[in-house]
């Protein structure tokens, strides 16, 4: 009797967790670490440096509606697919007047660099997601200062929506190509 | 020092003759041992790979088989208890065939560990100080420690009991009894542990239960006087060993309220199971019914539920039992019954569904087969030649006085100079 | 085709004294060691193979080691690599940083199912190409349920499929790890910075910890893996990503050799939606703090008291 009672205390101690973490102890130890003050800092990818008709002034030299009558078309291959058709143009986002920047709602003007501002005129929601860490494509590490995409990064901003596409691979078909 | 070299040459002769039944009983299992160990050598070489496991199913055949085994090797204590607790000693003739198969299912079941795991060279690493043994967090590490424990407690008692009578004394109660007192608490714990290990992990919901560890006692004491049952039969029949009959009557009461406790014990379970349709209830909804056109173990549930049914059944009436015949065909019905129970039915559904629900089914290779088969041999081996030595002793044919070796110190044993040994048939 | 040890022993014409030699250095060469260290015709570079085994064989578990152990391990196994394939490469035992945790976020409506992690998670970590092992697994769900098991986790069709919607599972390094407190040998552990690790080494291969894991993280080497030598990635961790042998467990370990130098693992770097979000949990200015803070998070099993430290959220 005596032996079995300390079999099963002995086996009671299988159970006591030695290890030092507690159970259910991990949003505390977040918690303890502090609260933050903002979102995290970081660094967007410039955008510029990526703009094959930059600077808009090469071309952009007379007024929009002389430069209309002259050939070739340019832009010719943008087609709009951004929210309703009824809603945006080529100048609700850009100026009629180029000035090598973006045109704000309220007539701000804005580097292309810093098209995000332009973004989160209407996608307020993405654009805290995307300075909080929430959205977007960071490109540093974890530890360094942190690099992301602007939205024009993955986003074309005449047609946003993401095409569909095949997979990289698939778990048993691995590497097949359609 | 002297003595105890005669008495292990007087042992070894004893297990090294016999008739040409015995021979040939002996010489079948050594060939279904080396075709084991081939197997097995082609499981080194070439890796798991070989086995029907992956990486949904990471355990089957071999640790089924442990499974039952363990509960075979645990069901020891109930010859041991009543003769040494109840002091009922219908029971003593049999301790001894008893303890010998203990070991034998051990024996059996640290081989199908050994078998189970990828790296067998690393062993090492479960010994204390050069090792890192993780006690008493895991329960594997439980399992190791009480399946050697009880190994040798049940290899010391009966060394003690046989090496005592065989020089022709009466073993001493006040060494062996508290012995055998700890080895029936250890023979509980040693199954309860090896149902600890399954239930223990919320991540199968299938064995992540209470009742795991009592259904794996009730099993046990169900499979294992039903085999013992048979190998007394077979011992008294063909071993010359006096079995009492009484011995055979109340192992049968044994097995029958085992058996009933077992068919109790499996309603509640399904009950659970199946009374609403939950996720926990999967794995039992897939090895009872299957789930679309994954059923491979259906058929095996069943026909345990049919032997395990039928055999409970035949031994509850009284005058059915008592009937040589039925009684026998019903204690291989529970042993057959549950050892699908235990090896196919308790361990791989656990593993399907898998943690994300999808269904991956597993059946055992050659492989598994034919080293599952060799570990079997080498158990029925071990249990034949402990058999062989300790019914001589027992029945006082194997004396020191005997002995050819204690007057002369030469080691050669001489056949002749044993006319003590019996042949059997 | 080497002869079975019981051919050998059954061979009349050796006489016993060979036949046991024969058979001793047998089990030598199975672990790879005696038999080239004894034989005086072995090439030096093969006694050093051997030595190199031999000491491999012996060696402590990881956690034990000093410092100098742990360099001199690793060293080992770069000089055993270059031995046996005449390349280099560069294992580290890099330890964890102070005051890091590491944690992930996974954000389901970006997820579109390209399985660019999966793919970079294999090339990384020197995955076994021939068994298709990866760590990673997308599962396919429709929208209207959660439910993995309607899932399907092996889709192979122009993606995202109208109607469904992608969840990616792989190990949740938790915080209350059950595999861990189940190895009967301790040869898989958490780092101090949160990383659920296997001592490829010391593993035995009881597989428990497959049994134990909640989440189908754990893959096991039921063969030697095959990884072609030109696509073997060559900075490599002793706790991450150098190659691993028959009988072992393995698992995801946020890219240990990747994370520790500041890195992002690799899924998180493939992912092309930005949907996997990596990062120290005890900063709390990090992108994962914020969406702890900001989003709406969950995870999975949470009943199973594991705290896995990753979580998943939704724009």
């Amino acid at each position: 009797m005596r032996l079995t009672l300390l079999a099963a205390i002995l086996l009671l101690t299988a159970c006591a967790n030695h290890e030092a973490t507690p159970h259910r102890s991990l949003l505390a130890t977040l918690e303890q670490s502090g609260t933050s003050d903002g979102p995290p800092p970081m660094q967007v990818d410039p955008r510029i440096p990526q703009m094959t008709k930059y600077p808009c002034a090469r071309c952009h030299e007379k007024p929009l509606t002389a430069l209309k009558q002259t050939k070739p078309a340019a832009h010719w291959e943008i087609k709009l697919q951004h929210a309703p058709a009824t809603f945006t143009e080529c100048k609700t986002c850009h100026s009629e007047t180029p000035t090598e920047s973006l045109r704000l709602m309220n007539g701000k003007e804005v580097s292309f660099n810093n098209s995000y501002e332009l973004c989160a005129q209407c996608h307020s929601r993405q654009a805290a997601d995307w300075r909080g860490g929430a959205h977007g494509k960071r490109t540093s590490g974890w530890a360094a200062e942190r690099k992301v995409l602007s939205c024009t990064g993955c986003h074309s901003p005449h047609q946003p929506r993401l095409n569909p596409r095949w997979p990289a691979m698939s778990r048993t078909h691995s590497e097949e190509t359609p | 020092m002297r003595t105890l070299r005669a008495f292990f040459n007087d042992a070894l002769r004893e297990a090294t003759q016999g008739s040409t039944a015995y021979h040939a009983w002996m010489g079948v299992l050594t060939f279904l041992m080396c075709c084991g160990a081939w197997a097995y050598s082609v499981q080194l070489r070439e890796g798991l790979i070989v086995t029907g496991l992956h990486d949904h199913v990471s355990w089957g055949f071999y640790i089924s088989n442990f499974t039952f085994l363990v509960g075979v090797a645990a069901a020891a204590v109930i010859l041991v208890m009543p003769t040494y607790v109840l002091k009922d000693h219908d029971f003593h003739s049999a301790v001894l065939i008893g303890e010998a198969m203990a070991v034998a299912a051990l024996i059996m079941a640290i081989s199908f560990v050994v078998v189970d795991v990828g790296g067998p060279a690393r062993l090492w690493h479960l010994l204390p100080v050069v090792g890192r043994i993780n006690f008493p967090r895991s329960l594997l590490a439980w399992d190791i420690l009480v399946l050697n424990g009880y190994l040798a407690l049940n290899v010391g008692v009966p060394f003690y009991l046989l090496y005592s009578h065989w020089q022709g004394r009466e073993a001493d109660k006040r060494y062996y009894v508290p012995v055998v007192l700890l080895s029936i608490a250890w023979a509980v714990s040693l199954h309860l542990v090896t149902a600890f290990l399954y239930a223990g992990l919320p991540a199968r919901p299938f064995w992540n239960s209470s009742l795991l560890g009592p259904r794996f006692l009730a099993t046990a004491f169900t499979a294992g006087p039903a085999l013992m049952i048979l190998v007394l039969t077979l011992i008294r029949r063909f071993g010359g060993y006096p079995v009492a009959h009484e011995t055979i009557q109340k192992l049968s009461v044994v097995v029958t309220v085992a058996a009933q406790i077992c068919v109790v014990m499996t309603i509640s379970e399904l009950f659970v199971e199946f009374y609403r349709n939950t996720h926990h209830g999967q794995s039992a909804r897939y090895l009872f019914f299957g789930i679309g056109e994954k059923r491979a173990l259906v058929p095996w549930i069943w026909s345990s539920i049919a032997l395990i049914a039928t055999a409970t059944g035949l031994l509850t009436l009284h005058h059915l039992r008592a009937k040589k015949a039925v009684l026998y065909s019903a204690c291989v019905m529970l042993f057959v019954g549950i050892l699908i129970e235990k090896g196919i039915g308790t361990i791989i559904p656990g593993f399907i569904p898998e943690p994300w629900g999808k269904i991956h089914e597993y059946s055992p290779t050659w492989v598994e087969l034919t080293v599952a088969l060799g570990i079997w041999a080498l158990g029925a081996f071990v249990f034949t030649v402990l058999a062989k030595v300790a019914i001589p002793i027992e029945m006082g044919l194997l004396r020191e006085a005997n002995s050819a070796l204690h007057s002369t110190v030469s080691p050669t044993p001489q056949p002749a100079a044993n006319p003590a040994a019996p042949t059997p048939e | 085709m080497t002869d079975s040890p019981f051919q050998i022993l059954n061979n009349k014409t050796m006489d016993r004294r060979d036949a046991m030699t024969t058979l001793g250095g047998m089990l030598a060469a199975g672990l790879g060691v005696l038999q080239t260290s004894c034989s005086p015709l072995a090439s030096a570079a093969e006694k050093e193979k051997a030595q190199l085994d031999w000491q491999a064989y012996f060696q402590q578990n990881f956690q034990l080691m000093t410092d100098t152990e742990k360099d001199a391990t690793v060293r080992r196994l770069e000089r055993s690599y270059e031995l046996n394939t005449g390349n280099r490469i560069d294992v580290s035992a890099q330890g964890p940083r102070k005051d890091v945790l590491y944690g992930y976020a996974f954000n389901v409506s970006k997820c579109r199912g390209y399985m660019d992690c999966v793919k970079a998670c294999i090339e990384e970590n020197n995955q076994d190409r021939a068994s298709g092992m990866a760590y990673i697994r997308i599962h396919e769900n429709k929208k209207g349920s959660m439910d993995f098991e309607e899932a399907n986790d092996d889709f192979f069709h122009q993606v995202p499929a109208a109607g469904h919607f992608y969840m990616g599972t792989q190990c949740f390094h938790c915080q209350n790890p059950p595999c861990v407190d189940v190895c009967p040998v301790k040869a898989t552990w958490m780092e101090p910075d949160g990383i659920v690790v296997v001592d490829y080494n010391w593993c035995i291969g009881c597989r428990y910890c497959m049994a134990a894991c909640p989440y189908d993280a754990r893959r096991f080497n039921w063969a030697d893996p095959v990884v072609p030598i030109e696509e073997v990635n060559p900075n490599q961790h002793y706790l991450g990503n150098r190659l691993r042998k028959k009988g072992v467990v393995e698992k995801c370990t946020f890219c240990i050799q990747r994370s520790r130098d500041g890195k992002n693992p690799a899924c998180v770097e493939a992912c092309p939606t930005g949907a996997r979000v990596f990062g120290n949990l005890l900063d709390p200015n990090s992108e994962i703090r914020w969406i702890l803070a900001n989003k709406k998070v969950f995870r999975l099993k949470e009943d199973l008291g594991t705290e896995p430290k990753f979580w998943y959220y939704m724009d």
